[in-house]
């Protein structure tokens, strides 16, 4: 059992350090879209990937310490509460979608749904502090991007899951 | 992939549908649009999308946008923030329509003259 839990810890700090890095990679090539927002989201597949191998508790805790780390280390803390709340939305969307796996729905739907949800954060956050609704305009274009970008992050996911299932147990 | 997948993506499209009619069903190009711009949150200007003009928007912080004005449509011409996407973002012309540069906080928003009227009333 002991030798359980250390094997989770080290797994999750080792996923944590993956998803900082990927989230500042992602950050070095912003992709051309004349759309703000849009991104692939590489480091929510560590999410999504701690959600399936681990439960919900750890995608939560990793979600929300990358944003921590990744605003600290590079954007500063006013992009933190636009990252949080999109992150929470994605995870809390991924978490619905886990707990209805055994019902037709694969990690593919959460990543989608993650990724729509995350988008659909973002612009509210973005509304907020912008003090307009102007912004929901780019509203249809993001959920398009969240379930495309979605769909490649899941199926990289579901090849990822199987493969570190058998390291942990 | 399962079956129930296809649902997530399937809502998701129906969304970006509605929420796409939604904007672009009020998206008319009238002739008298305003062109609102506002900075941090507050009102900074109103001007007509029919006159030529040039707005240089600066702050205490040294944030730089540049809006033009011209041929009835709005383009973000120049700005110093480090995304860029205000820049890349394509000339508004139609009510509803708007650019963002979140980095400098300012929207640029386009209004039709009826809308404001309206506005006015209810409050």
């Amino acid at each position: 059992m002991e030798h359980q839990k250390t094997k989770q810890m080290v797994l999750l700090s080792m996923m944590m350090a993956i998803a900082i890095i990927l989230h500042y990679i992602e950050s070095l090539f912003p992709l051309p879209v004349a759309i703000p927002g849009i991104k692939l989201g590489l480091s929510n597949v560590v999410s999504l990937v701690a959600l399936y191998l681990f439960g919900p508790g750890s995608a939560i805790l990793i979600m929300v310490l990358r944003v921590l780390m990744t605003s600290f280390l590079y954007s500063g803390l006013s992009s933190a509460i636009f990252s949080l709340f999109g992150g929470i939305l994605a995870v809390s969307a991924m978490i619905l979608i886990w707990t209805l796996r055994n019902k037709g729905f694969s990690i593919v739907g959460a990543s989608v749904a993650g990724g729509i949800f995350h988008n659909a954060g973002q612009l509210m956050a973005a509304s907020i502090v912008l003090g307009t609704s102007a912004v929901f305009s780019f509203f249809p274009y993001l959920i398009v991007s969240g379930i495309v970008t979605g769909t490649a992050t899941g199926l990289l996911s579901n090849m990822i899951v199987p493969r570190l299932k058998t390291i942990i147990t | 992939m399962k079956k129930n997948d296809i649902l997530v993506i399937l809502i998701g499209l129906i969304m970006a549908a509605a929420a796409w009619f939604m904007f672009n069903k009020t998206r008319t190009e009238p002739k008298n649009s305003m062109v609102v711009i506002y900075k941090d949150g507050n009102l900074y200007r109103t001007l007509s999308l029919f006159e030529d003009e040039i707005v240089r928007i600066e702050d205490e912080d040294g944030r730089i946008n540049i809006i033009s004005i011209k041929d009835g449509k709005a383009d973000m011409i120049e700005a110093n923030c480090q995304d860029k996407i205000c820049v890349n973002t394509r000339a508004a012309h139609k009510d509803g329509q708007s650019i963002v540069c979140l980095p400098n906080r300012v929207v640029v928003e386009i209004k039709g003259a009826e809308e404001d009227i309206i506005d006015g009333v209810s409050e």
